[in-house]
């Protein structure tokens, strides 16, 4: 009899899917393979039903509440099948073009999908009843290294169990002679003379250490994190070209989602760790938006206890904003942090009175302003209308047409615009010169929006771009500037000093 | 009942004449080829045989010659009779015998006979599991009470100073970094070592050995339930200190490569016999030789 393998036992699946860094690539795909044998039905697949999941998966993966939830109620019922589909979404996410150049580590909704595998992987686990899973779990996480004597005979968890004596709550048993310092849990947030922290909650009876449950919790979650990123490889390594670009084609939804973020400026659910002079202007400017018109406004100079006040009251929306508002601990470091971030084009700092006063708000150039109701209004900008000259003369260099959907891009009245109706109008704007080819102006202008620096919607030119010298009539003669007079968003400023430094974490 | 560092002529004296009473006592995994090596520490430095190596004031020997993968091949000492001879004259009974790093020719010497200072053998064993001992010092507890007595106004005097002025200097015994309550502590805190070993480790075979200014607490059951490894002391280590707050020294307990006093040897600085004891009602000054003179 041929040994069981994760395709044809459940029990080996479900060890598999708990314990992949035991296992080599081959148990791996053979657990993939049972998660695809449940779309194929009658003998035939069902690529849709597929996608369909997929779509699901990595969409309700972008939801807090639902992340949380599947901690308490598995989303996806079986391992295998979350095994595949939270793999497929991941690499949805990671072939889009706009994170071509992005460093996994930096992007937010691959963290996401990763929460949500986790989670409902720990919740099957917990669900899957008989307890000696939990007991496979336990020896993987609890073991030691071998030592000089060789590695511990014998399972290292012998039970998991109720210690009437010790309180409520199961406790993981451990016997001595198998014991390390992995299994010596301390309570948190405690000051204690031990050498790591808080009181040691381990207990010992009968020559065994008994240790909370809570900790193989924790350790597990460590270690499903881990997992993921071996499933993610091993999926990767065995998808072939054309199941990868079949999967790409036919999901829209995942990539959809993720547009929208970018198009709404929802820079923190796409991006980790995004600049932090960038978050503390931006929530600088949520918070005197929100404050009372008495108390501090946008683009006017308070001082820094002002600002503090405006912060202070201002009710942080989600995480990342809670961290910012919780390192802005007074009026100094807050000033500190303006400081430190003068060189943005949103601070403006008066050091001529008595005490420092900042201003938030848009570069202050001084620049003419221009209101653009239609893109045409564009070409009011000197080096624009240079532009526009020259395009009937001659077809455009990309650079040209990079610069010009860049910019109508960012204008506030195609922020919530769909992709379709931004190509639509700039193919009226087109249609004006010589060389138009609908066709070929069409694809031109998507292939622009598709592309990304690094994951980040490229700004427009400013007025420094050496492309852009070719129509310009020089910066001390010109009455505007480009990112002074046009009515960009506060996102594209915020967008300018962005830099990516993210933590080393990787998938 | 003396306090004072034994003279030479007394240890000579112990180890000739006293000391080979206490032999039947010893416990038994202390043989002549159990132990991976006996130790000595001397009180001053003894020359070897290699002119360019420096004078040794403690020396191990292995009880075994091994081959290159590590295994016995000849035992360096046929009985414990050459185990005492080699503490009670080293130089002349060294067992590396002519080799360059021997003890130098006492032939050849003005002071050819060095003597010990204090005798070791080595936890780790050949013929049963690496020997299990919890160290308790009267100097860690001497030098704890001074910093709670004196260092709550928050001042970082040393060692000597702080002792000093929680006046346990000038406590008997005299001039040493501890008092007798010092040593009466350890010896409390080492019978209740045992209690937790035998209550809550499951430990059949305990030992408390009287060290000469502390204890020495032994967990000697074999069974493969018993065989901790270092990983496994180390938590032992963490859970007397933190969860029973017992004060050992750690390091002892989970270093492969120590040696113990052997028991019944004399601690030459305190002219104590290092010896099990029963009861934590053991009175450390009763510990002296009869060899001794008050």
């Amino acid at each position: 009899m041929s040994p069981s393998t994760p395709t044809d036992d459940e029990d080996i699946a479900y060890r598999v899917a708990a314990l992949p860094l035991e296992y080599g690539e081959t148990r791996i795909n053979q657990l993939f393979t049972r998660g695809y044998d449940r779309y194929v039905v009658d003998g035939e697949d069902q690529p849709d039903d597929l996608v369909n999941d997929v779509e699901r998966f990595g969409t309700a993966a972008f939801k807090e509440q639902v992340r949380a939830d599947v901690a308490e109620e598995p989303f996806v019922d079986e391992p295998r099948t979350l095994a595949v589909l939270a793999t497929l979404s991941a690499i949805c996410v990671k072939e889009q073009p706009k994170f071509e150049h992005a460093s996994p580590r930096n992007i937010q909704v691959l963290y996401d999908i990763r929460e949500l595998y986790v989670n409902n992987l720990a919740s099957l686990i917990r669900a899957h009843a008989d307890g000696s899973l939990q007991q496979d779990i336990a020896d993987v996480l609890y073991s030691k290294e071998p030592g000089e004597d060789g590695p511990h005979p014998g399972r290292v968890c012998t039970g998991i169990t109720e210690i009437p004596e010790f309180g409520d709550g199961l406790y993981l048993e451990i016997p001595m002679a198998a014991a390390s310092r992995k299994c010596l849990v301390r309570a948190e947030g405690e000051s204690s003379t031990g050498s790591d922290g808080g009181e040691i909650l381990t207990r010992v009876n009968d020559n065994k250490l008994y240790v909370p449950v809570g900790d193989f919790d924790s350790k597990y979650r460590d270690y499903a994190e881990r997992a993921f990123k071996k499933l993610l490889r091993v999926q990767e390594d065995g998808l072939s070209d054309d199941q990868l670009s079949w999967l790409t084609t036919n999901e829209s939804a995942i990539t959809e989602r993720i547009d929208r973020f970018l198009e709404t400026g929802h820079h923190e659910r796409i991006w980790r760790n995004w600049d932090r002079g960038e978050r503390t202007i931006r929530v600088l400017r949520r918070a005197l938006s929100d404050a009372p018109d008495d108390v501090a406004q946008k683009g006017e100079f308070h001082t820094a206890k002002e600002l503090y006040r405006a912060v202070e009251a201002y009710e942080a929306e989600d995480e990342w904003e809670s961290s910012v508002t919780d390192w802005i601990s007074s009026p100094s470091s807050l000033a500190k942090t303006l400081a430190d971030h003068e060189s943005h084009s949103a601070v403006t700092i008066d050091r001529d009175g008595r005490v420092n006063t900042y201003r938030i708000g848009r570069a202050g150039s001084g620049a003419e302003q221009i209101e653009v109701r239609e893109i045409e209004e564009i070409f009011e900008l000197p080096c624009m209308a240079n532009m526009e000259e020259r395009l009937h003369e001659k077809k455009p260099v990309r650079k040209d047409l990079y610069n010009f959907a860049r910019m109508v891009m960012w204008l506030p009245q195609y922020q919530d615009s769909s992709l379709d109706e931004i190509v639509a109008d700039l193919k009226d704007v087109f249609a004006r010169w010589p060389w138009y080819d609908e066709q070929e102006t069409e694809y031109q202008v998507r292939y622009e929006f598709s592309n990304t620096i690094d994951g980040d919607t490229p700004l427009p030119m400013n007025c420094d771009n050496d492309d852009l010298q070719r129509y310009c009539i020089g910066q001390d003669q010109c009455p505007y500037s480009i990112w002074g007079s046009l009515p960009f968003p506060d996102e594209m400023y915020e967008q300018v000093e962005e830099e990516s430094a993210g933590p080393a974490e990787q998938f | 009942m003396t306090w004072r560092q034994a003279t030479r002529e007394e240890i000579y004296a112990y180890y000739a004449e006293e000391f080979p009473r206490y032999l039947d006592y010893l416990p038994e995994f202390i043989t002549a080829t159990g132990p991976k090596q006996y130790a000595i520490a001397f009180r001053e430095s003894h020359p070897v045989r290699k002119d360019e190596v420096p004078d040794k004031d403690f020396i191990r020997r292995d009880t075994w010659q091994t081959d290159a993968s590590g295994d016995r091949t000849t035992p360096e000492f046929d009985d414990f009779e050459d185990v005492v001879e080699f503490i009670r004259h080293p130089a002349r009974n060294d067992p590396l015998g002519r080799n360059k790093f021997a003890l130098a020719d006492p032939e050849v010497l003005e002071k050819p006979d060095p003597r010990p200072d204090a005798v070791y053998y080595a936890l780790d064993h050949w013929e049963r599991p690496w020997v299990l001992l919890v160290d308790i010092d009267a100097k860690e507890i001497a030098r704890d009470r001074a910093d709670e007595m004196v260092s709550a106004n928050g001042d970082d005097r040393d060692d000597d100073a702080l002792l000093d002025a929680a006046g346990i200097l000038d406590a008997a015994p005299d001039g040493y970094p501890y008092a007798f309550e010092d040593v009466d502590r350890a010896i409390e805190y080492g019978f209740e070592v045992r209690d937790i070993f035998e209550d809550d480790f499951d430990a059949e075979e305990t030992m408390v050995v009287y060290s000469g200014q502390g204890v020495h607490v032994y967990l000697l059951d074999t069974d493969p339930a018993h065989r901790y490894d270092e990983q496994s002391r180390e938590v032992l280590n963490d859970l007397l200190l933190e969860t029973y707050d017992i004060p050992i020294d750690p390091v002892v307990t989970a270093d492969r490569r120590r040696v113990a006093r052997l028991p019944y040897s004399l601690h030459a600085d305190v002219c104590s016999i290092v010896q099990p004891i029963e009861s934590p009602a053991f009175d450390a000054r009763s510990a002296t030789p009869e060899v001794i003179d008050e």
